[in-house]
């Protein structure tokens, strides 16, 4: 072996990681090679002053940035999940708790809560005209529908559609974000055969 | 420290218990496989937790690799925005980790190389711009914590005066703790290239800190290989 076939090897003798064999050889060269033995050991301080190198600390925040600096993920379209569909409901009386169709028919009514307590509870003329005494009996009427959908007194539902389109010219903020938080893909009445 | 963090903490702590799998980069046990293949599918949560766990090593390497602090955050921070944008084209044939330091080395070598570019143009070469180390850059013993700071200056003002890809081995193996194989799969070079460059870089590092680092002792069995303990790798 020569002193240029014998470098690489004492990287690894260095580090302790020369396999047997070729570290008999590396031996066999060592005892009559003076110059390798003290590259040897400069191979070993070297190693030893790297390896106690202090690191470098990670700046405050810099996950926090990393994760910032990200490009825009609805770019990642390569493994999207596909949209899933809606689940279809248990049939009988399990179908009723329908979380979805639920959250559609009980959408107007809880703006119909938040309006009549922005404007005060009570009957108003409009009210007394229509023949509904109270916002509750709007409710408890609206209520009542059958789960297929049907509204079982139509007076009501005019009257809250009324109510509907006067808190609408004020409050189109506040209804916006009730319509938004349902999804009537899913609730519609006759666009989910499945919910039935 | 936050539950997640401490969390994280924990989870590094155990893969590094586990110690290297088959030199480090073998992809069938790649401890960072679920967290992967959840941020490829778009989990923002899952790459997070990839950061954090990887943040010290990338951060430290490129510090070892640039020599400046600041422009090390800068190639830390783009070496995780390449690897998000890279995540589709990972298929696993490495470990992420080996995946993670090939693009971090590739990032370094970049801005290496447009340093070197701004040099030339104002006529300074690299050399020109190393300063030579002095007797006082360098404690005469192994760092303590009191001359960790300086120390690691100084290491990497050396480190800085090595060829670029002698520096990327030398880096990969005694500071950050790889093992030859997955140098050699960083770097993409055949492992007696990696050895080589290794044992040229140390002979090198000792030439520039000569002045600085007393001569080893006398062994009574120097120069017999099996005498040293195994390596350090992580």
């Amino acid at each position: 072996m020569t002193c240029q076939q014998a470098e690489p090897l004492l990287a690894r003798a260095a580090d302790g990681t020369l396999d047997a064999e070729r570290s008999t050889v590396l031996d066999r060269h060592l005892e009559g090679c003076a110059d390798c033995r003290d590259a040897l050991d400069a191979q070993r301080a070297m190693r030893e002053w790297l390896a106690a190198r202090p690191a470098a600390p990670v700046p405050p925040g810099f996950a926090t940035r990393v994760m910032a600096n990200l490009p825009d993920t609805s770019r990642r379209t390569w493994e999207r999940p596909a949209r899933r569909e809606p689940a279809a409901a248990p049939a009988g009386w399990l179908g009723a708790l329908n979380w979805r169709a639920w959250t559609l028919r009980l959408a107007p009514v809880a703006g119909a809560l938040f309006v009549g307590a922005a404007i005060g509870l009570g009957p108003s003329t409009e009210l007394a005209e229509t023949g509904v005494s109270d916002y509750s009996d709007v409710v408890t009427a609206w209520v009542a529908e059958g789960t297929d959908g049907e509204v079982q007194d139509p007076a009501a539902a005019d009257t809250l559609l009324q109510l509907w389109q006067e808190a609408a010219e004020t409050t189109d903020d506040l209804l916006l974000d009730v319509l938004l938080a349902t999804d009537p893909q899913a609730a519609l009445p006759g666009t989910n055969e499945a919910g039935r | 420290m936050n539950a997640r963090g401490a969390a994280v903490a924990a989870e590094i702590a155990a893969i590094e218990r586990a110690g290297p799998t088959d030199g480090g980069g073998d992809a069938a046990v790649d401890p960072d496989r679920t967290a992967v293949d959840d941020a490829r599918a778009g989990d923002p949560g899952a790459f997070e937790t990839l950061v954090l766990r990887y943040q010290a090593r990338v951060v430290n390497y490129a510090s070892a690799m640039v020599h400046d602090a600041g422009v090390a955050e800068d190639v830390a921070q783009e070496t995780f925005v390449r690897v998000w944008r890279g995540l589709e084209r990972f298929r696993g044939e490495s470990s992420f980790r080996t995946w993670l330091y090939r693009i971090a080395t590739n990032v370094a070598r970049t801005h290496l190389d447009r340093r070197g570019r701004r040099a030339r143009i104002g006529d300074r070469s690299l050399d020109d711009e190393a300063e030579p180390l002095q007797a006082g850059d360098v404690p005469s013993t192994a760092p303590d914590a009191e001359t960790s700071l300086v120390t690691r200056e100084a290491l990497d003002r050396a480190l800085a005066e090595l060829p670029r890809e002698l520096r990327v081995a030398l880096v990969l193996r005694d500071v950050e703790g790889l093992d030859y194989k997955e140098i050699a799969g960083i770097t993409e070079a055949p492992m007696g290239t990696v050895e080589s460059r290794i044992f040229r870089a140390r002979r090198h590092m000792r030439t520039l800190l000569r002045p600085l680092v007393p001569a080893p002792s006398p062994r009574g069995q120097a120069g017999n290989t099996r005498s040293m303990h195994r390596g350090r790798e992580r």
